[in-house]
């Protein structure tokens, strides 16, 4: 069995759970608990080991989601994820600067454990307030937009759209590993 | 495309790094929230060009500069406004009014001291306001000395003077975490001597509070010295998962601490291309 | 009604003083934060909390999904002490921390009658 496994990370409430969700074919694996924290004031439930999907697509070829907690609080898990993972994408709620900080911490804990490929992806895009993708790039610490990863604009709730990122993140991981097809 | 946002949200050391690394060239507007102890001045107004900061005021009537120029005592306003007609157009009056003899450099740099840096250094006390950067405004000329300076300059000048850190406490770096270099090279900044010190902590493993017991300094000023850091691009905050001390469990050996280290696990087997391939073909059925 | 931290913090600090061979405890909300803790020094609150939420959100799955039923308590056997997560009703969890020479049953006597108490201050 060849098993492919990608990392879904980002602060609370950028859609991590949902993302998994979208696209997951079997019912998804999650350990999310009555929230009680600042979480509260925006959903009611949240992640607090991790959020497991699968996608089987042949007789012995499967891509493993797995979603981490957004409260620092629960970094061990972080680390146990990223550890194993080929892959990872960071979601972003475009319209809350509020957790642009807390994107790039997440980041940088990744980053220094773990050098895979990654993208961001944007969700919430199309709320009032929502930033553009330069600049939520520079927000998180990519100055060259050259050098940085791709940025792609997500609906968490579309299994499309949510296809659609995965297919930019297995693609660039792809690219990496390769010499570029486009 | 405009950046907008409040305060409390995106400090302005975060906005003034993100218009530096972003070369941003236009108008960056403050307005102040129920502000009572400025009643008259409640839109702060700063340019940047190429990121950097070549004016400040708040109005957008183009005499700012000349009013400071005549608080100077100087010249008159009117006598300036004279003047500045002869300027040729996009020539910053301050250089301008050099150029013709009438000013010195050094009554410029004041000028500029005065404009952009008092002005703005204050503004990192704001506890909230709604912000707008606005890439299309025009560089305003008669507001312009012909001076610049980097905002990372102006941060550092700004949070190393600011006495009430109560509007960025929430943006301090975590205590526990640590802080790691992003600069290949010893940063070119001129740091002060705490600043360096902390800049020499910035490893990766050492969390802020226990930096700052090595330093003898409070833990809240070794946050707001890490900030300073953070935002003028030289160093990123990292959560470090906090080992056990050894007293609590009385741990004769180092193995249980090894597995906590980056790259000490082996990461993932890789994948072959057919299974990519597969994969990629197989969501775009999806979309 | 307001849960007393006091009385959660004086039933942990008696649980431990009294019970020979146990080095700590926490009560910890199931999304992972600090209720009350008598921990060794040294052992973050904050971190011990969301490991003990982590672990039997993952304990509860596993009862569910592999059909081992309502789960009772985790039990987390090292070479130098034990671990011991108990669900505490449905807005808390209990972690106790033994060492190794602890005996075994007499351990989770002491936790259930502990549990007793601290689900009264709960209530």
């Amino acid at each position: 069995m060849e098993i492919m496994r990608l990392v879904v990370t980002g602060p609370v409430g950028a859609g991590k759970s949902t993302f998994i969700r979208s696209v997951s074919e079997i019912e998804v694996v999650d350990t999310d608990r009555r929230a009680t924290d600042d979480t509260l004031l925006l959903k009611k439930r949240t992640t607090v080991a991790f959020d497991f999907g699968r996608l089987q697509f042949g007789p012995d070829m499967a891509l493993h989601l797995y979603g981490t907690p957004g409260q620092s609080r629960f970094d061990f898990m972080w680390d146990i994820l990223i550890q194993k993972a080929h892959a990872y994408i960071l979601l972003v709620a475009a319209h809350r600067p509020h957790e642009f900080r807390e994107a790039r911490r997440i980041l940088t804990f990744m980053k220094q454990r773990s050098p895979v490929p990654m993208i961001i992806g944007l969700t919430h895009t199309d709320c009032p307030g929502a930033w553009d993708a330069a600049n939520i790039a520079l927000a998180l610490g990519y100055p060259h937009p050259a050098r940085r990863p791709p940025v792609v604009a997500i609906n968490a709730n579309e299994t499309a759209s949510v296809a659609q990122a995965v297919i930019a993140l297995v693609q660039y991981t792809w690219a990496g590993s390769l010499t570029p097809t486009t | 495309m405009t950046v907008t946002g409040y305060l409390a949200d995106f400090s302005l050391p975060e906005l003034f790094q993100l218009l530096e690394q972003g070369s941003k060239t236009g108008l960056l507007t403050i307005c102040t929230l129920n502000d009572k102890t400025s009643i008259n001045h409640h839109n702060h107004h700063i340019w940047f060009s190429q990121g950097q900061i070549v004016a400040a005021g708040n109005s957008l009537d183009q005499q700012g500069l000349m009013r400071l120029i005549a608080q100077r005592g100087w010249m008159g306003d009117r006598a300036v406004s004279r003047l500045a007609q002869t300027c040729q157009i996009h020539t910053p009056l301050g250089l301008c009014l050099k150029n013709q003899g009438v000013l010195t450099a050094e009554q410029l740099k004041l000028l500029f001291y005065t404009q952009v840096m008092r002005q703005v250094c204050a503004l990192f006390a704001l506890p909230d306001g709604w912000f707008q950067f606005d890439p299309k405004a025009p560089l305003p000329a008669a507001e312009m000395t012909g001076l610049i300076a980097t905002a990372t300059d102006v941060t550092l000048a700004g949070l190393r003077a600011l006495k009430d850190w109560a509007a960025l406490d929430e943006k301090l770096p975590d205590p526990s975490s640590a802080l790691i270099s992003v600069v290949e090279s010893k940063p070119s900044l001129r740091l002060n001597p705490n600043e360096w010190q902390v800049w020499e902590f910035t490893n990766g493993t050492m969390a802020i509070k226990d930096i700052a017991q090595q330093l003898n300094l409070t833990v809240a000023k070794a946050q707001q010295i890490a900030f300073r850091l953070i935002v003028t691009g030289l160093a990123e905050e990292m959560p470090i998962m906090a080992a056990p001390t050894t007293s609590a469990f009385d741990l004769d050996d180092s193995t249980a601490l090894e597995a906590s280290i980056p790259g000490a696990t082996t990461g993932a087997a890789p994948v072959s291309h057919s299974f990519l391939q597969n994969l990629v073909g197989f969501l775009k059925g999806k979309v | 009604m307001a849960i007393s931290t006091e009385k959660l913090t004086s039933i942990l600090q008696s649980f431990v003083t009294s019970t020979t061979d146990i080095q700590g405890a926490a009560v910890v909300t199931p999304d992972g934060l600090p209720l009350a803790a008598t921990l060794p020094g040294g052992m973050d609150e904050e971190r011990v909390s969301a490991m003990s939420a982590a672990m039997l959100s993952l304990g509860e799955r596993i009862g569910s999904e592999l059909a081992r039923g309502g789960i009772d308590r985790i039990f987390v056997e090292g070479d130098k002490g034990y671990g011991i997560l108990t669900s505490c009703g449905e807005d808390a969890v209990f972690l106790v921390l033994a060492d190794k020479a602890a005996k075994q049953g007499l351990l989770m006597l002491e936790i259930k009658r502990t549990l007793v108490d601290l689900k009264a201050v709960l209530m």
